[in-house]
């Protein structure tokens, strides 16, 4: 998947059924353990792992954005 | 709900990813200082008070987890993965954290062995907020989801 496609500009229905089928089907589920990447922590700029948000114990991670 | 769960030592982030409905308002990424712009008008606009992660333009970790707009995860020590959900419903969330958090207190004194199970969750549809929603990307994002509207 390129950049261009994972950032669509427009918005289409029939994208949606297959994301969620591949959801179902993701190997990472409850059990398995979770992959880290890098993130950017929007306030400080900083580089994050993610396997040292679950360091200390439990953490939630929602995704989402504004639209 | 994240503040209810901190003194149990438990972390809420929020991991911003591409935009689901881009519109005239919020378009699709094609930089990070762009994906950065639109993170800090969701934090302002919603008053998140979580810290906000981002991954890349790619869209690499958000792909990686399943690429759908809303998901909550519930991660814990060793990067074990407790609970995962294709739609944030708070009381969802909130009930699966309750009861993971019993179990890793409960099993240190009983014998407890996890098992999986699966099941479908419930929410409300409420399309008027979803569509108030959409405005704030633009015009173009509910004629994307809803189509033409009559006239046009």
């Amino acid at each position: 998947m390129t950049p261009e496609e994972y950032n669509y500009s427009v918005f289409v229905m029939e994208r949606e059924q297959p994301v969620i089928q591949a959801f179902a089907e993701n190997p990472i589920r409850p059990g398995t353990r979770a992959p880290s990447f890098a993130l950017e922590d929007l306030d400080s700029g900083n580089t994050v792992e993610m396997n040292d948000l679950w360091r200390d114990g439990l953490v939630t991670i929602e995704f989402g954005s504004f639209t | 709900m994240a503040r209810r769960y901190t003194d149990r030592a438990v972390r809420s982030v929020f991991l911003y990813t591409r935009e689901a409905h881009p519109g005239e308002s919020y378009r699709h990424h094609t930089t990070m200082d762009q994906k950065r712009h639109h993170a800090r008008a969701f934090q302002q606009h919603n008053e998140i008070k979580r810290q906000t992660l981002l991954d890349d333009v790619e869209g690499t970790a958000h792909r990686a987890y399943g690429m759908l707009p809303n998901m909550t995860w519930i991660i814990g020590r060793g990067g074990v993965v407790y609970y995962r959900a294709a739609w944030t419903e708070v009381r969802d969330v909130e009930a699966a954290l309750i009861e993971t958090l019993d179990a890793l207190e409960r099993r240190v004194s009983e014998p407890l062995v996890p098992f999986h199970s699966e099941r479908l969750s419930w929410r409300v549809r409420d399309m008027e907020t979803f569509r108030r929603q959409l405005a704030i990307s633009g015009p173009q994002a509910i004629t994307d989801f809803f189509g033409p509207a009559d006239g046009d």
